[in-house]
């Protein structure tokens, strides 16, 4: 947003020449540079509107946007989100509309860079359709990149084979087995491509299983055995396993709510203001997750620190309508 | 007989004679010793119960009996009867014996109840009081007529508009002395209050007063939904509902043009939003939405027009042939950091500056950004912002520079300028400089003219001086975003080489903070960690935990931070000091339910015949027949009681066993007392606020109907989880370790605690003032020093006046001559749950 504000000040008369008994002439003078300044100001803060902002200037050329593309991209979209570009856009959305409107606008200029990097874009947007299309398209044409299209088509292929596998949603125990099974095959992955961006692919698509598995135990709770259990665990189990993912601090936030759902739901079985209700075992809950929030909202330089402490806010109003109910 | 026979016959001899001396003394010093343990071996402190009390049935005992049944059943029409019996059997008793039954008043009680109507129900509750009732109840009669939501409604009404009224009197009569204005000098007193009323004017804030006042009006409706007075009560509730709102959708614009000055466009969204859902009529949320969508519209259309591609026509015809850069861009989408930088050193022939040479050049740059080598990647942007010859490539690499995203150390150093200006802007302007000196000095400046200039300029070098005491010792700047920044960075570039910057920066921020732990880890981190600040850190992170520790009052939590002092921070000073206090709560008598021998001789029931039956000698004084030290007693379950005795050897604590039943008989009487404690406060104390006494554990407060029900083993799982988080559910062990003691016991220092004392700065001097504690005549003290002379002064309600007009006056006494302010009395807001009503 900020434009290059360039004000320039004609020189005025030099200090050593300044009477500081001037009469009204010279007085006249020296509010000269005064005058001068205002105007330049103003013409200045002018200046600002008229300026182009550079983080607005559009490509020029199919290097602009590839540089672009590879100088935000990440490998390792595990453990950061993906980047935004100048604009502020995610820079794989961005580098997709740029290369679609490269291509309207250059038919058939480096049909194979293009096609690569829309591949990139595609398979680090986890569209790996999208992604092999563009590397089986790249992997045909002559030149230096079809060797890596080809070996990158073969990595997604062994990534849509795992997704591709049929889950049964008939049993919730066999539901749970076939995802198991899915993160063991990820783990292969993982394995195989270490050091390299599928590593980090594969790791998400790990992760989002995970998460799934809890969500499901959290969302069937009251069919499982001692299912409230079962989801803390799964959380607990989440958090340790993904601790340096980016996703870290959602999680955590994620198992605080968890309690207070809890909590909540035991004070929907014991009124409050009755007798069974035991306040000592409604804080537990809350206190719980209190230590989750917490520990979010200490951290700096994370977006969930906003939440987690509007969540704490909204645990003591929660808490403090209990104590006040029950007592 | 041989002598070698005779030597063992005299040690028998001997040992016969001298033995049961020898043992005597050791048996003696044994017994000292056990004395002094054990003073009282055979010492029982319970007194014997006092005899059952003998119950012979009146008419008196029958009727009341029959009136809490028909109260009971709501048999409503019964009650009337009781109540004539009450009042004739009380006039009877007053002309026989100058006595009454005591009961009628209840019993009044009882048939008030049943009355529906809110006029009636206060009128009987008037009418009750000219009874002869107990103190007591007198007390709670009066709450009932005090705490009626329609009349605290109306009284907060009142109130507010006598404070707004009195705020806008005050801000004139603030610069108005009497015998100024008595000699003709008001020309300064009438700018000065000009202008305050001015700057108060700009507040859109809603009194606290009015917006309890409204929950009220609402709590009537719920509460006599047939009240008559209920369409002019929804007149006041519409008024002050729509002034609520605005003064709402108010806050929130105001938090969304900052947004907006702080180009937050988000945030400045988000607050509009929130302004115009609060109150949809708000012109300021309607005009600041619009502008901030054309803003944002046009910030959209940028964007899509930055994600367009240049028309072949309209690029640079000296642009390179496909084939030359066709290499480079085959390695930029590759990723291959050692290709890129080859290809674009081919094509950066030598002495070559044009817009080929600096593409190249930023090729360079993305190839070391791949690398992981962010700072040298931006020198190379910075060497391409000054070739001359590419301004498309120059412009690219300068968005690049300053954008937040890209360049995380720019932006850190920019929070850190920033954070750095605010504070010396804080040192120099202070907070509201411009309003601040305009109320101080446009007086001044209107009756002094340009000679006051040099007490206003002294008045500033003090603004200053407190600013910059302020800065040093808790700088009110807060350190956010410089932290926010500076943890992004060093999260996305932890290895390169300004991190060690970042991370010494970032320490000294969070040890700014407090937060010392973080501190000492980013020093760590840091890699050059100065050994003396690093232990330094680590005493005062110990000492702040022995603190929080101290300030907890909660044993388990106490003794966690005590733990944590001892694992991290073994060597410090403070560990010493841990250790005793752990060493201190483990033992015997910090366990259990103490109760200082003050605080049970504050409240005899609970260890007189209906408590636990004490020996009223123990609270004596007298030493020869046992005495209870400072420390009084723990129980420490249901049969076991610790008494600490005060003996001429020092304190000793014994254990002694106790019934069960005393310890029943104990938690009725501390509820009875805690009980009779609340009701003595009700008529003073806010509506809905707890009374009774302090830090009485919940368990006991509640009784025996805090005791969960005995587990059925349901398969229910909340249950069984809640069951297991929360551990045992029994009551008694939650009044361990509570300690229940008088306030100025609890808190030493509010016994020699000072009225608050306030300093202002006026014009031409320092002014403190401070509150004068209650029972003296006057409300405030004041004494300073102005351009004029030393004062010193008082503000005083005026008998004559108090209750009727509430107008203090401030008297001030100079050297030769006084003065007097008139001052409008204001209330305070002193209800309870304040933040309930912001």
């Amino acid at each position: 947003m900020s434009g290059s504000i360039e004000v320039t000040v004609p020189s005025s008369r030099p200090p050593n020449e300044k009477n500081l008994n001037s009469t009204p002439d010279t007085r006249h003078s020296t509010l000269c540079p005064a005058l001068w300044l205002l105007a330049g100001l103003v013409l200045s803060a002018c200046s600002t509107r008229i300026t182009s902002e550079p983080q607005y200037v559009p490509a020029t050329n199919l290097m602009d946007i590839v540089k672009d593309f590879q100088r935000a991209s990440r490998d390792d979209l595990y453990r950061f989100p993906i980047a935004k570009d100048v604009t502020g856009v995610n820079v794989m959305k961005a580098t997709l509309v740029r290369l679609d409107d490269y291509e309207k606008k250059n038919p058939r200029q480096f049909p194979d860079i293009v096609g690569f990097s829309k591949a990139t874009a595609y398979e680090r947007l986890r569209d790996y359709d999208q992604a092999l299309v563009h590397y089986r398209k790249v992997a045909g044409l002559e030149g230096q990149l079809g060797a890596q299209a080809a070996k990158n088509v073969e990595a997604l292929e062994a990534f849509k084979q795992i997704l591709d596998q049929p889950v049964s949603a008939q049993d919730p125990f066999e539901y749970i087995k076939a995802l198991d099974d899915r993160v063991e095959a990820w783990n292969t992955l993982i394995r195989k491509y270490q050091g390299t961006p599928y590593e980090y692919l594969a790791r998400v698509e790990e992760e989002r299983i995970d998460r799934a598995k809890v969500m499901f135990v959290e969302f069937n709770r009251y069919r499982l055995r001692e299912g409230n259990q079962l989801g803390i665990l799964g959380y607990s189990q989440l958090v340790t396993k993904h601790r340096q993912s980016k996703n870290y601090y959602r999680y955590l936030l994620d198992f605080g709510d968890f309690y207070v759902v809890l909590a909540r739901e035991y004070a929907a079985q014991n009124d409050p203001e009755g007798l069974s209700f035991d306040l000592g075992a409604f804080e537990q809950l809350a206190k719980s997750a209190l230590r989750l929030y917490t520990e979010v909202a200490q951290v700096d330089g994370v977006v969930e620190k906003i939440e987690a402490q509007g969540k704490i806010e909204g645990l003591r109003g929660l808490s403090e309508k209990m104590r006040r109910l029950s007592r | 007989m041989t002598g070698k026979r005779k030597l063992p016959l005299l040690l028998l001899f001997l040992t016969a004679c001298l033995g049961p001396v020898a043992g005597a003394a050791a048996q003696d010093a044994a017994e000292q010793l056990e004395r002094i343990l054990n003073p009282l071996p055979e010492y029982d402190p319970f007194d014997q119960p006092p005899p059952a009390p003998q119950y012979f049935p009146d008419d008196v005992d029958k009727r009341a009996r029959a009136a809490m049944i028909d109260a009971l059943t709501r048999n409503d029409g019964e009650l009337a009867g009781h109540v004539r019996f009450f009042a004739e059997r009380d006039a009877q008793l007053k002309k026989e014996r100058g006595g009454s039954t005591g009961l009628t008043g209840y019993v009044l009680d009882l048939q008030n109840n049943t009355i529906p109507d809110r006029e009636a129900y206060l009128e009987a509750q008037r009418k009750a009081l000219s009874f002869s009732l107990a103190p007591g109840h007198r007390q709670v009669v009066e709450a009932r007529i005090k705490n009626d939501d329609l009349t605290r409604a109306n009284d907060l009404l009142k109130t507010s508009a006598t404070n707004r009224w009195g705020n806008a009197v005050n801000r004139v009569l603030s610069s108005v002395d009497l015998m100024s204005v008595l000699t003709g000098n008001y020309a300064g007193a009438a700018a000065d209050s000009a202008v305050q009323q001015l700057m108060a004017l700009g507040s859109s804030d809603m009194p606290s007063e009015e917006r309890r006042a409204l929950a009220l009006f609402q709590e009537h409706l719920k509460r006599y939904p047939d009240d008559p007075k209920n369409p002019e009560i929804r007149k006041q509730i519409d008024a002050l509902e729509k002034k609520k709102r605005r003064a709402l959708a108010q806050q929130q614009v105001e938090k969304a043009d900052e947004a907006v000055d702080k180009d937050e466009w988000t945030k400045a969204a988000f607050h509009y939003e929130s302004a115009s859902l609060t109150d949809p009529s708000s012109r300021e949320a309607e005009s600041g939405a619009e502008q901030l969508n054309k803003r944002l519209q046009q910030r959209e259309e940028k964007t899509q027009r930055a994600l367009t591609v240049v028309p072949p026509a309209a690029q640079d015809a000296s642009a390179p042939a496909p084939a030359e850069v066709g290499e480079l861009l085959a390695a930029l989408a590759l990723r291959d950091a050692e290709q890129i930088e080859a290809r674009a050193r081919a094509l950066v022939e030598p002495g070559r500056t044009g817009p080929l040479a600096a593409s190249a050049r930023d090729a360079e740059a993305v190839a070391l950004e791949i690398k992981g080598k962010h700072e040298e990647a931006k020198q190379i942007l910075r060497q391409v912002t000054r070739a001359a010859n590419a301004p498309h490539e120059r412009s690219r690499a300068e968005a690049l520079l300053s954008s937040a995203e890209y360049n995380l150390l720019g932006s850190f150093e920019q929070a850190r300028t920033d954070h750095r200006l605010k504070t010396v802007k804080y040192v120099l302007l202070g907070d509201d400089f411009l309003r601040k000196n305009l109320m101080m000095a446009t007086g001044t400046l209107v009756t002094g003219g340009p000679v006051a200039g040099p007490s206003i300029a002294a008045a500033n070098m003090i603004i200053i001086g407190t600013n910059l005491f302020q800065v040093l010792t808790n700088n009110p700047i807060s350190y956010e975003t410089v932290i926010d920044r500076g943890v992004e960075y060093i999260r996305n570039h932890p290895e390169s080489e300004s991190a060690t910057e970042v991370y010494s920066v970032l320490a000294d921020a969070y040890a700014d903070k407090g937060m010392y732990e973080k501190a000492i880890e980013y020093h760590q981190l840091s890699g050059q960690p100065a050994e003396k600040k690093i232990a330094d850190l680590k005493d005062k992170a110990a000492k702040s935990l022995l603190q929080t520790a101290a300030k907890s009052g909660d044993r388990s939590a106490q003794e966690l931070y005590l733990k944590a002092i001892l694992d991290e921070y073994p060597e410090s000073e403070a560990a010493k000091e841990a250790t005793q206090r752990l060493a201190r709560l483990t033992k015997v008598e910090n366990q259990g339910l103490r109760m200082s021998k003050q605080f049970l001789m504050e409240n005899p029931e609970l260890f007189g015949p209906q408590g636990l039956r004490l020996k009223p000698s123990l609270f004596d004084g007298n030493l020869n027949n046992m005495e209870l030290a400072d420390r009084g007693i723990s129980l420490l379950g249901q049969d076991e009681i610790l008494l600490h005795l005060q003996t001429p050897w020092g304190v000793r604590s014994q254990t002694y066993p106790m019934q069960p039943e005393t310890g029943e008989r104990f938690q009725m009487a501390l509820r009875s007392r805690n009980y009779d404690l609340a009701m003595a406060s009700v008529d003073t104390r806010a509506k809905g606020s707890q009374g009774g006494i302090k830090n009485l554990p919940s368990s006991i407060a509640g009784g025996q109907l805090a005791k969960k029900p005995a587990d059925k083993g349901t398969g229910e799982t909340t249950f069984t989880l809640v069951r297991e988080a929360g551990g045992s559910t029994t009551a008694y062990p939650k009044i361990l370790d509570h300690q229940l003691m008088t306030e100025t016991e609890r808190n030493p220092a509010s016994r020699n605690k000072l009225p608050p004392i306030q300093g202002s700065i006026s014009a031409s001097g320092v002014n403190l003032s401070g509150g004068l504690p209650v029972g003296l005549w006057g409300d405030k003290f004041t004494f300073g020093t102005d351009a004029k002379s030393p004062f010193g002064g008082l503000q005083l309600p005026i008998p004559l006046l108090q209750g009727f007009i509430p107008v203090d006056f401030m008297v001030q006494g100079r050297p030769g001559r006084f003065s007097l302010s008139p001052k409008i009395h204001l209330s305070q807001d002193k209800g309870e749950d304040p933040e309930l009503y912001r």
